[in-house]
């Protein structure tokens, strides 16, 4: 049997936002190279847990956390630990398309040249590589200075994917990726998310259930900031364990 | 209101159907277009035409601001042309540089390059603190602490000017000849710099260009954080998760964003520096002559037309060189203003917002 | 995936490779501290001269406003200046006061009709794009330059002599950007549903502006005439070739009874002079001046602070 390896895990995670408690006492693994979807309602922590994982939490100040997030065996939260090299080994996707308002090329260079990259062909060389990965190149090279925000919707939202490959990190979260976009565009960023888990652990929030059947390997379903339900997504399409989940996946609740 | 099809925007549509159909001559049709807002008017009912007659009745007051600009051009460019037509004039006293009214010595050349020299160095003070200042304000600052700072910004910028020349005179003036210009001079890593010797009263360019550089810093400062706050959250948030640190997403993305808005407050605040008139009349000494240290006396554009239009009025070539310096700033400021606005244009399209 | 494929090599000097990324990280650790210290401390020197001045003008015009002795306290306010300008600045104040109310009646019916023709009524972006231009670039201009073509336009051209009305005309010219700008702000914040709501009602466009939009739109209107009032209240420059001056208060307003003072004038005029009692009322009336400003700017900022949460 093939050895399973986790980049990501979780022990024991409660995080509060002032007095307002917001993730219960979670536990969960995140499997490598595959893709693991949070599914739940609005407002039950699915943002929260995933921006946990990359400590961008820690910008807001009544933000405050019990538990450990383990990256690599190491606890990210580890006092003397540094948050930048951590962020630049978990790269991040937003909700919403967020360029840049530089051109292109720009754009994907900018993480490489803050963590020390400066020869130019080394720099091409990356930009080149992200936007292939993130399957934009074809459609931008002939334009890489160009304002980014005048890439379309769907395009932007590649660029971003592309952008937060550029520092080749392990792990990527994508909080809701495709919710702001039409449906042709938000298509083909699933199609690149499946492409992608080849090579990156992929943790991938959103509170579309078809979506998460679509794309993910396994599936967590967060109610209220409990994590009621972790197991693969085909066990939990077809026969989930708990009535909560059973609920939200046949849109009884949501 | 009792009838509803002589609603403004009907009879608007209506009135455009109209004209498209009988355009018979280019002729017809211009008169048609004048005589048409008539025939409404007369066509619509009381409401209508109350509503026709207001909307002729605010062409005046709209087009003050455009009738005011128009007539400050023009007369200042009549006041001003006899100097430039005259022999002892013409267009050369923009590079003389000798101001003498009893010899009939119009050269206006000092007074430019006082105003430049003052203006270059208050803008090379704000612009930094400045901008400094606002990146400060708009990404570290907590909230409150953010809302006070502001308030003591608004308030600085609604001080008139003449408090602070007030200030200047009493307080920065002495202090400059007291404290600042024996320590510089005496000091062993500033003594030998040329542009801190000369003996001074205080009342200097360097003067002139501090309190100028105070009073521009609250319009820099809070138009600069302004345009940085309007910089998305999200655009912060994703420089941060490639692991940047937040002083570099403050440059490098927030501060990259906003250039736009910053450029434009640079080239406001540099309209306003030249335009400055109380303050540095106050403590730059005013004398005739090209400044060559920071210390030395200087001679502002503005300055000058304060100074002497009251004596001037009644000698025409006198009189005309005054406006032909108000004439410059003029068309300085409308540069100014002219610039800002390019600036913004072209900041927005390379960053793809328009 | 990169670290898998490390080479025994690199693994052997694992350490060395964390502690250069460890300096390397302590690096922008500190340039990040650095930075935010050096940041916080240019913003003390930013705001260090407000007090510094509030702290002059207060300390010794402070008597003069609130002491008790012989053109003091109230009577510096009330009492016209005599003999070698002893006595109170009430000249000055009720001249201030005039050439406000004056330059008001005028610049503000002409920038507010103005902000409600382009927004509500201009159908070509020309003419919008024209006044908003030509509005900006009059804000821009010098006041020393208005001061000069008021005093070519209006006292010379237009014969009114130097005094009261051509003062306050003046500053009128000056009043128009600000008020125009801010009125036209707050209308474009009006929502469009409001109007629609009313013409739906057959109201026309003439009676919908006036009393629906312009009532949505008041409080910043106020907001704009508050700051601009504060802006020409403190101004000298323009009218020192077009007010005059005058040690009572004008008769007339047009010919040699309409020269006026102003506070922000004699302030220019009392500090220009060696005696030391000036020196001392011209600190006064600073520090009336500046409570007058600080007020009305104040109350601007909370009207429209309370209008922005209101909208949101």
């Amino acid at each position: 049997m093939v050895e399973i390896s986790h980049n990501i895990e979780i022990h024991n995670l409660s995080t509060w936002f002032g007095s307002k408690k917001i993730l219960r006492d979670i536990t969960c693994y995140f499997r490598d190279n595959s893709v693991t979807a949070i599914m739940g309602p609005s407002g039950c922590g699915k943002s929260t847990l995933l921006r946990t994982l990359n400590r961008l939490n820690d910008l807001v100040p009544s933000f405050r956390r019990e538990g450990v997030v383990l990256f690599r065996g190491q606890d990210i939260y580890k006092p003397g630990s540094s948050v930048y090299e951590l962020r630049k080994r978990i790269g991040m996707v937003f909700q919403k398309p967020n360029p840049f308002p530089m051109s292109v090329r720009d754009n994907i260079m900018y993480g490489p040249k803050l963590h020390g990259v400066k020869d130019d062909n080394e720099l091409d060389k990356i930009v080149e590589d992200s936007l292939k990965r993130a399957a934009l190149w074809d459609e931008v090279k002939d334009e890489l200075d160009q304002p980014a925000p005048n890439l379309s919707g769907g395009q932007q939202q590649r660029l971003c994917i592309a952008r937060a490959l550029s520092v080749d990190p392990p792990v990527l979260l994508m909080d809701e990726p495709v919710s702001s976009l039409d449906p042709l565009s938000a298509g083909k960023i699933e199609e690149l998310i499946v492409e992608l888990k080849k090579d990156y652990t992929i943790i991938l929030v959103t509170h579309n259930v078809q979506q998460a059947f679509r794309v993910s390997d396994e599936a967590a379903f967060l109610y209220l900031g409990e994590l009621v339900e972790f197991n693969s997504t085909k066990k939990i399409a077809v026969a989930p364990q708990d009535e909560r989940t059973e609920a939200f996946i046949t849109g009884r609740i949501g | 209101m009792s009838d509803s099809s002589e609603t403004p925007n009907v009879a608007e549509a209506s009135g455009e159907a109209q004209e498209g159909i009988d355009t018979g001559s280019p002729l017809a049709g211009f008169a048609n277009r004048l005589l048409k807002p008539l025939r409404d008017f007369v066509k619509a009912d009381t409401p209508g035409r109350i509503d026709k007659a207001g909307k002729a009745a605010l062409i005046l007051p709209t087009m003050a601001s455009t009738l005011i600009i128009i007539l400050i051009l023009g007369f200042l460019w009549y006041e001003a042309t006899p100097i430039f037509l005259d022999p002892s004039g013409g267009p050369g006293i923009i590079v003389s540089p000798t101001w003498d009214p009893n010899r009939n010595l119009y050269g206006i050349a000092i007074f430019i390059v006082g105003s430049f020299l003052c203006t270059g160095i208050a803008i090379g003070i704000a612009v930094p603190l400045g901008v400094s200042g606002a990146i400060f304000l708009s990404e570290f600052c907590p909230m409150r602490l953010r809302t006070l700072i502001k308030m003591i910004m608004e308030m600085m910028a609604a001080i008139p000017s003449i408090v602070y020349g007030l200030w200047a005179y009493v307080v920065m003036v002495p202090y400059i000849r007291n404290v600042m210009a024996p320590e510089l001079q005496s000091n062993l890593l500033t003594s030998w710099m040329p542009w801190f010797q000369g003996s001074t009263n205080g009342l200097s360019l360097l003067a002139g260009g501090l309190i100028l550089a105070i009073m521009l810093l609250p319009t820099v400062v809070t138009i600069t954080s302004d345009a940085l706050l309007t910089v998305p959250r999200t655009l912060r948030e994703a420089s941060l998760a490639l692991g940047a640190t937040q002083s570099e997403t403050a440059r490098k993305i927030v501060l990259s964003a906003a250039l736009p808005g910053v450029g434009a407050a640079i080239v406001l605040s540099l309209g306003r520096a030249v335009g400055e008139t109380m303050a540095i009349l106050m403590v730059t000494g005013n004398s005739l002559q090209i400044p060559y240290t920071l210390f030395d006396t200087t001679y502002v554009m503005t300055s000058i037309i304060t100074n002497q239009l009251g004596y001037a009025f009644v000698f025409p070539l006198w009189r005309s060189a005054l406006f032909a310096v108000a004439l410059i700033l003029l068309i300085i400021s409308i540069c100014f203003t002219v610039v800002a606005k390019l600036f913004i244009r072209w900041g927005m399209k390379t960053r793809g917002y328009i | 995936m990169s670290d898998e494929g490390q080479s025994i090599f690199s693994n052997r000097f694992l350490f060395l490779r964390e502690w250069i990324t460890n300096v390397k990280q302590s690096r922008r650790h500190l340039a990040d501290f650095l930075f935010k210290a050096a940041l916080t401390a240019i913003v003390v020197i930013i705001i260090a001269p407000f007090f510094l001045i509030v702290f002059q003008v207060a300390s010794i015009g402070f008597w003069q406003v609130f002491g008790t002795g012989r053109g003091q306290g109230i009577e510096f306010f009330l009492t016209f200046p005599g003999v070698g300008l002893e006595g109170g600045i009430r000249n000055a104040i009720v001249g201030t006061v005039e050439l406000v109310v004056l330059a008001s009646a005028v610049g503000i019916p002409l920038s507010v009709l103005g902000a409600v023709y382009i927004n509500e009524y201009a159908r070509s972006g020309l003419v919008r794009n024209i006044v908003e231009f030509t509005s900006d670039v009059l804000a821009g201009i010098p006041s020393i330059v208005i001061g000069a073509f008021g005093f070519t336009f209006l006292a010379s051209f237009l014969n009114l002599g130097m005094g009261v009305l051509a003062g306050s005309l003046t500053l009128a010219f000056m009043m128009i950007p600000t008020v125009l700008r801010t009125t036209q702000e707050a209308l474009r914040a009006v929502p469009m549903s409001l109007r629609e709501g009313s013409l739906a009602l057959g109201a026309t466009k003439w009676s919908t502006t006036w009393n629906v939009t312009m009532r949505a739109a008041f409080p910043g209107l106020v907001t704009g005439v508050l700051l601009a009032i504060g802006r020409i209240m403190g101004e000298t420059a323009p009218l020192i070739f077009t007010a005059g001056n005058s040690l009572s208060v004008p008769t007339e307003l047009v010919g040699s009874g309409s020269w006026v003072a102003s506070i922000p004038y004699t302030i220019w005029a009392y500090i220009s002079d060696p005696r030391e009692y000036l020196q001392a009322k011209a600190h006064g009336a600073a520090l009336g001046l500046m409570l007058m400003v600080l007020a009305v700017t104040v109350v601007a900022n909370l009207i429209s602070r309370k209008v922005t949460r209101r909208l949101v």
